[in-house]
């Protein structure tokens, strides 16, 4: 009784998590036992910037002019970029732990999530990474561009119901999130152009924009600069010839950002022709401060406030098929979608092969989502009917011609069964 | 299930940490073209608003003023210290009845005012009595100082006061000092015929509570009082025929400072000699000697024409017994071109000037019947007014200026090299040769910063000799990064400007339109996230 508590005590503390990552694609629970998993994963693509570039950004390589000229060619008029760290911990209590309940686990845990996700116009590319210069007597377009950062720990409780349906175990889940919110930014302009004088004497934006951001002041895990609720859900649905669909919605939900947030908008033809000073000989530090960024952001900022407002998270809907095609060898086609946040609808299948039964490996092939054509390889490992493990990515080419590949991905995971 | 679950989380902390990773920021170089000032620039930065004025035409003028002679009631005359003793001794023995009168004497006493200076009235700003007297009677006595010329409101001046009794050893002593302020003066003597001259009252009285005592003969009383630092505030009589020398006297010439080189034509310079009178009395002067010189060449110009050595009459104010008190007496003399060589004067660019000259009050004797009159507050002035139209031909016309200039490090760190580009719209009929020059913090020179074309130049004129259009000009400043390191240990920047009007040999006016519009355009690469 004492360890049961323990147990229960730990998954509590820690929590748990329903993810579309899961062991339940290598290794698929036909009864419900107590166990205590761990998953940490990173993404990032993009659809026109390369692994190369993004890599050297993310790591904080110097960026040469070589990894711009290469990053043009395959740039369009509009790009995505989009990013993704998640840490999860969580436990499944099967509810006969607790209540005698024999198909039903309690799931609690705890996750840690960091997103990005970026539209943005190859000439706000340019303009980020060359600077006005080549804009000179021409327009910069940015209309369009939307960037959206946060990142938030979130405590989930929530159920997994097992179910018998043409003789297979499926499983149905509810998960309930509350959020503490640690950090937002987000840029929305739908209407934006940048001219820049032929000799650099004007800069005009005509931009519509709004900035909102939350307490620049409190930053850092500590931070709890809102709150929020989510939900995920998922089901599966065995058919007659044992094929299964599943269906997954993650993160339905919103964050409420606290009063000291801040928002700020224009829309406004702005025209700058330098620091109008009225004395030639004062060429000093004062004047380099007028030149600062705050200050020329307060230029093209007409309405600035503090004050509370709410995101909707970008929620993701999965859908896929998964075929048996025998005891070896298992196909996933699915598609998957995440709404409000730049994202391509993503088409995917996975083909399992298992080995051996506690042995397997899995190839990906996908497009869409953030980056382009991603191809795949995961191996998964079951010890004794104890331990399960895996270790993957769905864009292993990135690994060795980052070059010629848009996106980056690695998740990891590790289960525990008492 | 201990081992598996520190196993676990052994891994779990493995994860956590892995995927956390602190990256370094990304750094990358841009090339900014933008522009980052915009001012005007126009012959107000470079002289001082008070010396600019415009004419009704548009066109600007050059005016400066300064005083060269002022003559107030310190410069005419004082009233000096004057101590005047009064000496009673007694000629027979008697004895003296309590509160008795044993000596009372009215005397007229002349001030010592000289130059032939016959005042009749004044009124004290300032001053005092300071009052000593010394008794040999045996018994308390009191004593009584009556200034009978001298009344404030009416009142008679008078000092009182008791000695004690003498000793066969000490006399009785008493002093005081009193406050002449706001007294009015009638220095006409007791007959009111004389001039410079006080009349004054003195007495001694036993003291009424005193014992009967015997005066012996020789026994003395002494009064002994001083006019102290008396300034009057207002004079009346005849001031004399007096002739004061001034001069030489030097005096800055603050219009040209910052021009150092070159040399200008000026197609006409007035010059004018104000005379402002608030003194009651005629006054004649005459300047003897006028030079102008620059201390940075020692090119001097000696002013030359009727001017010098011809005597100029200043008439006498008129007294209103109003307010205000005076009316004054004004008088011009013109000093141009066409009665002086004035103009070669201001074109030496000088920087101090040095006169010299004589004057005399008075110069018709006592014409006034003794009634020429000073207020304090209303003195003599002569005033140098210099109008000079700007119609001109500069040649190389150098003006020099030292700014302060601090650029701090990490403001330009970031800075990789590139040019600067200042876009020069000149407004003016003049090139402008620039030249810039950093100076460390003992203000030696250390560097000259480079410019490629560092010309503005002239904008053209019309048929009027009047700019229509601006002319553009672009100066190129190239830096390297070592060029931008010595930007920020820079103190100060000298800025040298050379000007050469155009269309030559015209003289060409300067209008309050005129303006240089400068804009500095940043062209240069710039290192984001530069460590």
């Amino acid at each position: 009784m004492s360890k049961r508590f323990s147990l229960i005590l730990v998954a509590l503390l820690l929590g748990g998590l329903l993810k579309a990552q899961s062991f339940q694609n290598y290794f698929a629970d036909t009864i419900q036992r107590l166990n205590i998993e761990a998953q940490a994963s990173y993404f990032y693509g993009s659809n026109g910037v390369s692994n190369k570039f993004i890599n050297h950004f993310i790591t904080g390589d110097r960026i040469e002019k070589e990894d711009k000229d290469e990053a043009y060619k395959n740039l369009k008029s509009n790009n995505i970029f989009g990013a993704d760290l998640n840490f999860s911990l969580n436990t499944e209590i099967p509810f006969d732990t607790l209540f005698g309940k024999s198909n039903m686990s309690l799931v609690v845990g705890v996750e840690m999530v960091e997103h990005a996700d970026i539209k943005f116009t190859d000439d706000l590319f340019k303009l980020a990474f060359d600077g006005n210069k080549q804009f000179a007597g021409t327009y910069a377009q940015l209309g369009g561009t939307n960037i959206n950062y946060f990142n938030y720990q979130q405590f989930n409780v929530g159920y997994i119901k097992y179910k018998k349906q043409h003789g297979k175990v499926a499983r149905e889940g509810v998960k309930l999130s509350i959020i503490k919110a640690q950090e937002h930014i987000a840029i929305t302009v739908p209407r934006g152009k940048l001219y820049t004088e032929q000799y650099g004497r004007d800069i005009d934006l005509d931009a519509n924009y709004i900035y909102n951001s939350s307490d620049t002041l409190n930053k850092g895990l500590g931070a709890f600069n809102g709150y929020g609720v989510s939900t995920d859900l998922f089901s599966e649905f065995y058919l007659k010839n044992k094929d299964k669909i599943t269906v997954q919605v993650n993160d339905l939900g919103f964050i409420q950002w606290n009063k000291k947030s801040i928002q700020m908008e224009a829309d406004t033809v702005f025209s700058y022709d330098g620091v109008d000073i009225d004395n030639v000989f004062d060429l000093n530090d004062s004047l380099v401060a007028d030149i600062s960024q705050d200050s020329l952001l307060n230029l093209v900022t007409t309405d600035k406030s503090k004050g509370g407002y709410s995101i909707a998270l970008p929620t993701l809907i999965n859908v896929f098929y998964t075929k048996q095609l025998n005891a070896k060898i298992k196909i996933d086609i699915g598609a998957q979608y995440k709404i409000l946040a730049n994202y391509i609808p993503l088409v995917y299948t996975n083909i399992y092969y298992y080995f051996n039964p506690t042995f397997v490996a899995q190839t990906h092939i996908s497009y869409g989502g953030y980056g382009l054509f991603n191809t795949g390889i995961v191996v998964a490992k079951s010890f004794k009917n104890k331990y399960q493990c895996y270790l993957g990515s769905n864009n292993v080419l990135a690994y060795f011609v980052p070059q010629s590949t848009y996106s980056s991905s690695t998740f990891v995971g590790l289960k525990m069964y008492f | 299930m201990k081992t598996k679950l520190r196993l676990f989380f052994i891994i779990l902390t493995t994860l956590f940490f892995s995927c956390k990773k602190n990256f370094d920021t990304p750094s990358w170089d841009v090339e900014v073209l933008a522009p980052l000032v915009n001012t005007s620039l126009s012959l107000n930065d470079l002289l001082k608003d008070s010396l600019l004025e415009t004419n009704p035409d548009g066109s600007l003028q050059m005016v400066y003023q300064t005083d060269l002679i002022d003559i107030d009631v310190d410069s005419l005359f004082k009233i000096p210290d004057t101590t005047i003793v009064e000496e009673f001794v007694v000629p027979l023995t008697s004895v003296v009845n309590p509160g008795s009168t044993f000596y009372s004497n009215d005397e007229e006493k002349e001030l010592n005012i000289n130059n032939g200076i016959e005042l009749n009235y004044a009124k004290i700003e300032s001053g005092f009595i300071d009052l000593e007297v010394f008794s040999e009677v045996k018994e308390r006595v009191v004593v009584t100082l009556k200034i009978l010329s001298a009344s404030l409101n009416g009142d008679t001046l008078f000092i009182a006061d008791t000695i004690e009794a003498a000793t066969s050893t000490t006399p009785g002593y008493f002093s005081t000092s009193f406050d002449l302020s706001n007294y009015e003066l009638d220095l006409t003597g007791i007959n009111y015929n004389s001039t410079n001259t006080l009349v004054t009252k003195a007495i001694a009285s036993l003291h009424p509570d005193a014992f009967f005592v015997q005066v012996n003969s020789g026994d003395k009383i002494i009064f002994n009082y001083k006019f102290r630092d008396v300034v009057p505030y207002y004079v009346k009589g005849y001031f004399g025929s007096q002739q004061y020398q001034f001069g030489p006297e030097t005096t800055d010439f603050n219009v040209f400072n910052t021009i150092v080189d070159g040399s200008f034509d000026l197609d006409d310079v007035n010059v004018t000699l104000d005379f402002e009178n608030g003194i009651g009395v005629d006054a004649q002067m005459t300047l003897t000697s006028f030079i102008t010189q620059n201390l940075s060449n020692n090119n001097t110009a000696t002013l030359s024409g009727s001017v010098i050595n011809s005597p100029i009459n200043i008439n006498r104010a008129q007294e209103t017994y109003s307010v205000p008190e005076v009316n004054y007496s004004y008088y011009q003399k013109q000093i141009n071109t066409s009665n002086s060589n004035i103009d070669e004067l201001i074109e030496v660019l000088p920087d101090q000037l040095t006169y010299q000259g004589n004057l005399t009050i008075n110069p018709l004797g006592n014409i006034s019947g003794s009634n020429d009159f000073l207020f304090k507050k209303h003195p003599l002035k002569a005033k140098l007014n210099v109008e000079m139209p700007l119609s001109l031909i500069a040649n190389n016309l150098t003006l020099v200026d030292t700014v302060e200039f601090d650029l701090a490090e990490e403001n330009v760190r970031n800075i990789i090299d590139g040019n600067l580009f200042v876009y020069a719209d000149n407004g003016y009929p003049f090139d402008a040769d620039l030249t810039l020059d950093l100076l460390d913090q003992n203000n030696q020179l250390f560097k000259t910063i480079t410019l490629i074309n560092n010309r503005i130049e002239a904008a053209p004129v019309n048929l009027l000799l009047r700019v229509e259009t601006p002319k553009m000009s672009v100066l190129k400043i190239p830096l390297s990064a070592t060029d931008i390191s010595e930007l920020t240990l820079a103190k100060k920047m000298k800025l040298t400007v050379a000007f050469t009007t155009t269309a030559q040999p015209n003289y060409l006016k300067i209008y309050s339109d005129y303006k240089i519009d400068l804009k500095l355009v940043g062209d240069f690469g710039y290192q984001v996230n530069a460590d």
